[in-house]
């Protein structure tokens, strides 16, 4: 099932990323590096993520980590420490370097840039939510985080969503309900179907191909607003 | 007061608060989140909160004596504290943090410490009730019973 998949992906990006030990040590559960600088949310989101089966790392702030995957300037950019990290899920308003900042910084570094970043918010802003999709987070959580959002983010680590293109599961207010993915047909122009394994996929067709940080601007079927004017019910 | 009529009295105020919208579904999830590996869960983070609120509310008290009031300061204070009562279900402290923010947007000083009391004030309430609701759930677990959830 999941499991699967989840282990040939990071065998997959093994071959595909050099002189990084990613150490093979218990590849079942999903790592999670989650950013919070209020220490009640880093609680929460913790406890979310540990009933979720994923191992948790927390820190609170941009900076922290950086530091954590290794590319604080300052220590060094190949200094690579601690377990692998399978998704970051971050605060968007934090004092330094927001989660924006992060969030580009992550999609910046050819190192990290494939991991999935999750923003959260406690602000339902349009504009923000644009912005941080356009930057390559695959998802954006208005606070207060549930439980159901812990778990469908977790699907972004284990599904080969990125082979068959991202969900549109944008929460935009604490009272909407989930809205569940469109088929992937509507967001990616891949020929490559979602039942492939990692290992057939040419490293040549990262994922940046399907991902709206490319340079050029994103189709209009892309477009994140698009796909939230499709689903808004502001 | 025997186990069933201290289980009762538990359900019976612990449903007032979010009738009274003390307590809203986010309390609900965190207490979802507790279990007997996690039994303290709740409590954890409501004490966080306890503690980050305090701080806040002395920061706020602070900020607003001030001469030359830094409206930034303040709106970033209470956003903050806006997040942490949201993320715990305090519902009633989140309302006012959300009419305090607007005031800090129009920097009108009058409302602002209008809103500060006001926050003050429902933030005592709700550690009040929370804490004799810990207190009767503690009486329960100590009379050998369990907790009841709604």
């Amino acid at each position: 099932m999941a499991r699967n998949g989840a282990v040939s992906w990071r065998s997959w990006r093994t071959e595909k990323i050099d002189g990084f030990d990613l150490s093979p040590s218990d590849t079942e559960e999903v790592h999670v590096l989650a950013v919070d600088d209020s220490h009640v949310d880093r609680k929460v989101i913790e406890r979310l993520l540990r009933i979720s089966s994923c191992k948790v790392t927390a820190v609170d702030s941009g900076r922290r980590a950086l530091q954590f995957l290794g590319l604080d300037e300052e220590k060094g950019s190949n200094d690579f420490e601690g377990l692998k990290v399978d998704l970051i899920i971050t605060d968007y308003c934090m004092p330094g370097m927001t989660g924006y900042e992060l969030l580009k910084k992550i999609k910046e570094s050819s190192a990290f840039r494939e991991i999935p970043v999750v923003i959260m918010s406690s602000e339902n802003v349009l504009a923000r939510i644009d912005r941080c999709l356009e930057e390559g987070a695959e998802d954006f959580i208005v606070k207060p985080v549930k439980l159901s959002d812990v778990k469908r983010i977790k699907d972004y680590t284990t599904r080969e969503f990125r082979v068959g293109g991202r969900g549109i599961n944008k929460r935009k207010s604490r009272e909407s309900c989930d809205i569940s993915s469109s088929p992937p047909s509507i967001l990616s122009s891949s020929p490559i179907s979602s039942s492939s394994s990692p290992s057939s996929q040419s490293p040549s067709l990262s994922p940046s191909t399907l991902s709206a940080t490319a340079p050029s601007s994103p189709s209009s079927l892309d477009s994140p607003t698009r796909r939230l004017k499709m689903t808004s019910s502001e | 007061m025997d186990l069933v009529q201290l289980q009762r009295q538990l359900v019976e105020y612990r449903t007032s608060l979010y009738h009274e919208g003390f307590l809203d579904e986010q309390f609900t999830q965190l207490q979802e989140l507790q279990d007997e590996n996690n039994p303290d869960f709740v409590v954890e983070v409501v004490s966080l909160f306890f503690e980050d609120s305090e701080r806040l509310l002395n920061e706020l008290t602070k900020a607003l004596e001030q001469q030359n009031i830094d409206f930034k300061k303040v709106d970033a204070h209470v956003h903050q504290l806006k997040g942490s009562s949201s993320s715990i279900g305090a519902q009633r402290v989140q309302r006012i943090c959300i009419a305090f923010r607007n005031y800090c947007e129009e920097q009108n000083v009058q409302g602002c410490l209008k809103c500060l009391q006001q926050v003050k004030n429902e933030y005592s309430l709700v550690k009040t009730k929370l804490e004799f609701m810990f207190q009767l759930e503690q009486q329960i677990l100590t009379a050998g019973g369990s907790i009841p959830m709604q």
